[in-house]
């Protein structure tokens, strides 16, 4: 039997299998899993399915820290540690208060972490970063 | 807010279609609906521009299609890198054309379904490595390009698995290669 023959006999058996029949499990399945993500808290599901407004106040909160923490890092040789553990300290305070402290760790995070990359992009660009006391 | 009941009925119209590409990729029925699940469950997430949308069958297949490819990814090192599988030929031959082509009658179709049944189970038995690129080629349609691509392999070796699973399915079936 040639390559193409074979190919050929290859194509016409599977060509005539039908569709497996999924297991009668699996959708109920699917919907169990689905009831029990719809009855953990908003905080403990995916972002993509928090409420609207929870997921907006999310991001303008992590924009406005990327913002202060792009404006209010130190540059280099002006790094002032106790200064900078008290604002995050700050920011894990306030955050907290809003109900919501295991998310103040990981925004603080990201927003120190876009701090940083604007800081360091605007140097690349040769732009001018204004200093200014934490304390 | 979605409709439990239409998401269900939207489940059960694609159900046998996802559960079909992830046990033709993956060999495995636990594997196969853990698969199923989570591409419904994505599909659950984004139900509202789904319900209404005609390609929602493709982006499903799609999106099973890719799951597969990752869990092959994540448990890479675990794939039999050679065949454990042997032939079950010691049955009568099969004749595809002969199955396809016979007139219908009960014993017949029963035949036929039994032969049916027997390259499904084969074509479950291959090697990893065999069954992917040849579900790949033979029910999605892909090029040995993009299998070769989507794998991390080089052509010749997705050509090379392709064939060798045909003969494999082939030896079964047919009880000579």
């Amino acid at each position: 039997m040639t390559q193409a023959e074979l190919e050929a006999w290859a194509r016409r058996a599977l060509r005539g299998l039908d569709p497996p029949r999924a297991p009668d499990t699996l959708v109920p399945a699917v919907l169990g899993r689905i009831r029990n993500r719809q009855a953990r808290p908003w905080h403990r599901r995916p972002w993509r399915s928090w409420p609207a407004r929870l997921r907006l106040a999310c991001a303008a909160s992590v924009a406005v820290l990327a913002a202060i923490g792009a404006v209010a890092w130190p540059g280099p040789g002006e790094f002032d540690a106790p200064a900078l553990a008290e604002a995050a300290a700050l920011c894990i305070r306030l955050v907290a208060r809003g109900g919501a402290f295991y998310l103040a760790l990981p925004m603080c995070l990201m927003a120190l972490t876009s701090g940083l990359l604007v800081v360091a992009l605007a140097r690349l660009m040769g732009e001018e970063v204004p200093d200014h006391e934490l304390s | 807010m979605i409709d439990p009941a239409e998401f269900e009925r939207f489940m059960r119209r694609h159900q046998d279609m996802v559960y079909g590409v992830a046990i033709r990729m993956l060999g495995d029925r636990a594997e196969a609906e853990d698969v199923a699940q989570t591409v419904f469950l994505r599909a659950y997430e984004r139900f509202g521009a789904l319900r209404n949308e005609p390609a929602a069958g493709g982006w499903l297949r799609r999106v099973a299609t890719n799951l597969c490819l990752n869990h092959l990814t994540r448990f890479r090192p675990r794939w039999r890198l050679f065949s454990q599988w042997r032939s079950r030929a010691e049955g009568g031959g099969y004749s595809p054309e002969e199955a396809m082509t016979a007139p219908n009658n009960p014993e017949r179709e029963l035949l036929r379904s039994e032969q049916r049944a027997a390259l499904e189970e084969a074509l479950r038995g291959l090697p990893a490595h065999q069954r992917m690129p040849l579900v790949l080629f033979h029910f999605q349609e892909w090029s040995y390009k993009q299998i070769a691509r989507a794998l991390g392999v080089s052509l010749g070796k997705v050509k090379t698995d392709i064939h060798r699973g045909r003969l494999a399915l082939r030896a079964v079936m047919g009880g000579r290669p």
